[in-house]
Parts: structure tokens; C-alpha cells; sequence
């Protein structure tokens, strides 16, 4: 059937009966074909009986979500367990470490071919640690990803436990960096002038420590004004803030353990000061031990999982 | 079955037509159109055969749209599907100005406590990334919304205004501005670049009388600036959520706060959004 044309009617002029029926009388003796029907037309409406989007049934925990979670700076890769040349990783799990909050969803009674649809989203927050204070100095980085926990419920993603079949998940992972840093107090901080402009809460100056060291300005070598021997310091400038979200399918094999759990694991590190750790200089050589190791924080974080069904 | 005869009937010369009637007329269209269509309207036998059942294609199935990883590992699904996809153009740019919505820290700096007790009117809907989704049927479902966006502040000033060419020279000493100016200014464009300038979270809100209900897991920040000094700081902001829908509408969208220390703090510009996506999957079934 053609399309219908509906007649224009205009205002007051007198209606046509036959183009007012025009309008109306096509619609009672219809007989409709595809070209009749919009662009997706066909909504939930026309979904049959025996479908089914949502089935819950082997799905034992659907979601995980926290607040916020620490994870603390590492200084090598033992609890790295998103790293690219591994297919497994067989180390611990620590909830402060690499497995935040040891999250997880879990589904149970699987069978081969079954889908399902994993998704997380979070907010990846790291503190500026001044690591860039000197030349050859590093910014740590941040990763993250999913993992596969097969054959592993609740009761085993415990703090401290392991399994050699714990499976990164390397199309999910993500790196985060910035790779700027501010300096920490140092010879290269700000002038008396320019640290007078601001309040206590923002400068970078901490006169906690000692209430003379409220500036410090070397522009004159080391005839220069006080410094700051402080080897710690927050607050700066250069935190980085980073959206993560991230989708995966899981499709049960042949084989496959009828029990999966799945969670995000993480590491934090790759650190460089760039120089020696030495707390007691300063002046106009600086502090040599820029950062307090602050962990990042994952904030806002929401796990969740369905099930795919045709 | 078509629609009513009785309700379309044909009119004749003379007749007149009330209001009544041409409201039950489109009533009875509409009845028809959306959902009132049965088998028996269709041009196929009683039974659809193979080559009937050509008369349907892909084109009239609601399009599957999945946010996923960047592979090829893509599952479509049939489901209600509601989304916005903005290209990039400065004609779709959404600007957030300071002179609405905006929430002040005072020197006290960011409080997420604050923030969180304003009310929901306090947030703006960002253009392009909302929707109003109506349920069909009388139970609860569950959707999935995911969302991105790519925004960044406008830079702000240093109220000191040294221009490049005073502050560096080709022999690497000063160009000319007075040192503690220099350093005054950089002092205030790195300590701007540290500060949030813009706040979204995604709201829902059933229409149960309760209000529009914020999405805690979605909550995103953005930080300032710092007077164009630090393009880092532009961002890509993503979420995704599962939030609960009831019968009738409920309407999502994901909401801008601008934050400012105090109303005239120059250290603070715009906040621009470019390119945004708005997905929410609605799964009946």
C-alpha cells in the first residue's frame, strides 16, 4: 500500500467532504507491507514471549559499588597484576594494593554459550606528588582493568588470597598519567612577594613546620632567604583526575568452570624522584625527597553485570 | 483489524463535523498507529512464510546501540534504546556561564559535603544528554545509562597580565616584567589549575513525587585552567550506571554545576562541552 497522503486544509475555507474522507477512509481497509513501517519501528512490543534480557537466574551478586578506596604507591611489580605479557596472574590480592575494596560480581551455574555483558565505571583520582621537582624525576602511574576469577566465589576473594588462574583482562585496560608535576618546596619555590598573595590554605608553604618558613626565595644564592627542609608536601597543583569506563563480554566456553567471578584490579607506581633519598638537604639544593608516597583514590566506582539472551 | 469505520465514517456535503469527532478520530488513529496494528493488517497470509516475512528488514528493528571496549567484541541486543550523539561543532557546543547554577567554595576550596546538600535544582541539565523514557507495562525495569563527554574551562586570568614575550627572552633570562610579577602570576595560574571548576553528576528521577535523585557512582570532576596555561587539563569524562525506571515516564539526564570560590573570581572563565554521547538502554524483558 502506497503512503497516505493527507489533503491540506486550509484556514476558513470550506472542507471538501470528499477530501476530508480523503483523509480518514484509507485507514479502514488497510493492508500494510514493510514500507509502511518507520525506520526501527519494531520496539519491545514485538519482543515474543519467550525472550528474555534480564534473566537473573545465574547471576548470583549483580553489582558492587563503593565510595572511595586508597590504593598505595608500590615501588616494584610484584602486586602488578595487569601486566602485559602475563595471560594469568598468580599473586596476592590486597584490598589497599591491586584488587580495591576486592570487588566483584559473581555468576554461577553457567553453560556453554551463555553471555553476558560486564560494565565498570569509576573516577581515578592521584595526588601530585612533585615528582617532577627535578629534571630526571617520574610521575607515578595508574593501572587499571578487569579480571577474571574462575571457578572463585566470595569466600575466596578474601585479603591476601590468591589463585594461579586469576586472568587479567587486557582489552579493558587503561593507563593513567599526568605527566606534569608541581615542585615541592625547594630552591625552586615562590618569592616572599608572590607567597604574600595567598591565604594559608593554598600556598605551597608550610609553616606547620616552622612559622619562619612561611616563604623562601634563593634568587640570591645561597644568601637567599630560608628554605623549607621538608621532605613532604600535598596540596599541589597537578593532581590528576581521570574517568574510567569500561565493557565487557564474557561468553561461557566449552569447558569453562560454571562458577565466574569478576572484578577490577589495579596497580599504582613507576615512580622516579629523580634523585637520591636524602631528607636533610635543602636550600639551594633542594629537598632531595619530593614526594610523601600518597595513594590514589578510586572514587565512585560501580560494577555491574546482565546477562545476554536471544 | 483497521481502524473503527464507525469512528472514520464518510461525511457528506453539508454535514458538520464537531470537535468530538475529530478528537475521536485521531484518538483512533493513534490507537491504530501505535500498537493497534495486528497481523491481519499485514499484506501476508495467516501464517507468515519465509518470502512474507521479507517484508520486514533490519531497518525496522530498534537499532542496537553498545557502548564497549575497543575491539570487536560488540553483542547487540533488542531493547528500547534512547541516545543523543553530538559531532563535533562549535554550534553544538554547550557553554556553562557562571551566572546560573553555580555553587561557591569561598576560600575554604572544594567540599564534597556542600555539594552534596544543594538541591537538585541547583544542576543543569547539559544539553544533548538528556532523555525522557516512558515504561510500558506496570513493573520496574532496569536501565543502563553510559555517557562521555569532552570538556574543559576556558582558562580564567591571572589579574597580572604579563604577556610571553616579558616573561622569556631568546637568551633564557627574564624579558622584561618585573620577576616578582612573573613569578606572581605563574604563582596564580598554577594554583587555579589545581582547583575544580565544574562538577556533573547524572540525576533520575521517577516522577513518584520524591524529586530527581542523584546517581552517586556517577559523579565526575573537572579542573580548572589556569588561564589557558594547561591543556591537560581538558578531559574526557565517562560513565556508565544502572539505575531503575518505573511504569510511565522517568526522566535522565546528566547534570553541570559550575563552581566558583566567589561570584566575581576572575581566576574562573566558562566551562565548554563539546562532544557529548547519551545512551540508556532500557531493558524490559
Amino acid at each position: 500500500m502506497p503512503y497516505i497522503k493527507v489533503p491540506e486544509f486550509q484556514s476558513n475555507e470550506i472542507i471538501d467532504p470528499d477530501q476530508f474522507n480523503d483523509a480518514f477512509l484509507p485507514f479502514t481497509n488497510m493492508n500494510l507491507d514493510g514500507e509502511n513501517f518507520m525506520d526501527q519501528s519494531l520496539g519491545p512490543d514485538q519482543i515474543p514471549a519467550n525472550i528474555s534480557l534480564t534473566d537473573t537466574s545465574n547471576i548470583t551478586r549483580t553489582v558492587n559499588s563503593f565510595g572511595s578506596q586508597s590504593i598505595n604507591m608500590q615501588t616494584d611489580f610484584t602486586f602488578d597484576p595487569l601486566q602485559s605479557t602475563s595471560s594469568s596472574y598468580s599473586g596476592i590480592r590486597k584490598s589497599k594494593v591491586n584488587h580495591p575494596g576486592l570487588n566483584h560480581i559473581k555468576l554461577t551455574g553457567l553453560e556453554a554459550g551463555e553471555k553476558f555483558i560486564i560494565r565498570v565505571s569509576c573516577a581515578i583520582d592521584i595526588q601530585d606528588g612533585g615528582w617532577r621537582t627535578y629534571y630526571h624525576g617520574i610521575p607515578p602511574y595508574f593501572k587499571i582493568g578487569l579480571v577474571q576469577f574462575p571457578g572463585e566465589s566470595s569466600a575466596d576473594l578474601t585479603e591476601g588470597s590468591s589463585s594461579a588462574l586469576t586472568k587479567p583482562l587486557h582489552s579493558t585496560v587503561a593507563h593513567y598519567r599526568v605527566a606534569f608535576t608541581g615542585k615541592v618546596p625547594s630552591a625552586s619555590s615562590i618569592s616572599q612577594e608572590a607567597s604574600l598573595e595567598h591565604d594559608p590554605n593554598t600556598k605551597y608553604l608550610d609553616q606547620n613546620y616552622n612559622s619562619d618558613y612561611s616563604y623562601r626565595d634563593n634568587r640570591f644564592g645561597e644568601d637567599g632567604e630560608d628554605y623549607d627542609p621538608r621532605t613532604n608536601k600535598s596540596g599541589m597543583p597537578f593532581s590528576g583526575y581521570h574517568s574510567y569506563t569500561t565493557a565487557y563480554l564474557h561468553e561461557q566456553g566449552v569447558g569453562d568452570n560454571s562458577t565466574q567471578a569478576f572484578g577490577v584490579m589495579c596497580w599504582f607506581g613507576g615512580q622516579s624522584r629523580g634523585m637520591e633519598s636524602d631528607g636533610d638537604s635543602g636550600g639551594i639544593d633542594g629537598c632531595r625527597s619530593p614526594s610523601k608516597d600518597e595513594p590514589a583514590i578510586i572514587r565512585d566506582f560501580k560494577l555491574f553485570v546482565y546477562q545476554v539472551k536471544k | 483489524m483497521p481502524a473503527d469505520p464507525t469512528i472514520l465514517a464518510p461525511v457528506a456535503s453539508g454535514d458538520v463535523v464537531s470537535a468530538e469527532d475529530i478528537r475521536d478520530r485521531f484518538q483512533e488513529l493513534e490507537n491504530f498507529v501505535n500498537g493497534g496494528i495486528k497481523q491481519s493488517d499485514l499484506k501476508v497470509g495467516p501464517s507468515f512464510t519465509d518470502e512474507e516475512k521479507k517484508i520486514f528488514t533490519t531497518r525496522h528493528i530498534q537499532k542496537p546501540e553498545f557502548y564497549s571496549i575497543a575491539n570487536t567484541r560488540v553483542q547487540g541486543v533488542s531493547a528500547d534504546i534512547f541516545y543523543r550523539n553530538r559531532f563535533l561543532s562549535s554550534f553544538n557546543r554547550y557553554v556553562r556561564h557562571e551566572i546560573t547554577g553555580n555553587y561557591n567554595t569561598g576560600s575554604d576550596g572544594f567540599s564534597e559535603s556542600d555539594l552534596n546538600a544543594l538541591s537538585h535544582e541547583a544542576w543543569t541539565p547539559i544539553d544533548g544528554m538528556s532523555t525522557t523514557v516512558v515504561v510500558k507495562g506496570t513493573s520496574n525495569v532496569s536501565a543502563f545509562v553510559n555517557g562521555s563527554l569532552y570538556a574543559w574551562a576556558g582558562g580564567g586570568s591571572d589579574n597580572i597580565g604579563t604577556k610571553l614575550k616579558e616573561r622569556y627572552s631568546d637568551s633564557g633570562a627574564g624579558g622584561g616584567a618585573i620577576p616578582n610579577d612573573v613569578q606572581r602570576s605563574a604563582s596564580r595560574r598554577i594554583t587555579q589549575c589545581g582547583k575544580y571548576i565544574a562538577v556533573f553528576v547524572l540525576y533520575v528521577d521517577n516522577l513518584d513525587g520524591s524529586g530527581p535523585q542523584r546517581q552517586d557512582s556517577t559523579h565526575r570532576r573537572l579542573y580548572n585552567r589556569g588561564e589557558r596555561s594547561y591543556p591537560f587539563r581538558k578531559t574526557q569524562i565517562s560513565f556508565a550506571d544502572r539505575v531503575t525506571l518505573t511504569p510511565g515516564p522517568n526522566k535522565i539526564s546528566y547534570r553541570c554545576i559550575y563552581r566558583m570560590v566567589q561570584d566575581n573570581s576572575i581566576a574562573f572563565k566558562h566551562v565548554f562541552i563539546d562532544n557529548r554521547n547519551f545512551f540508556v538502554d532500557v531493558h524490559y524483558k
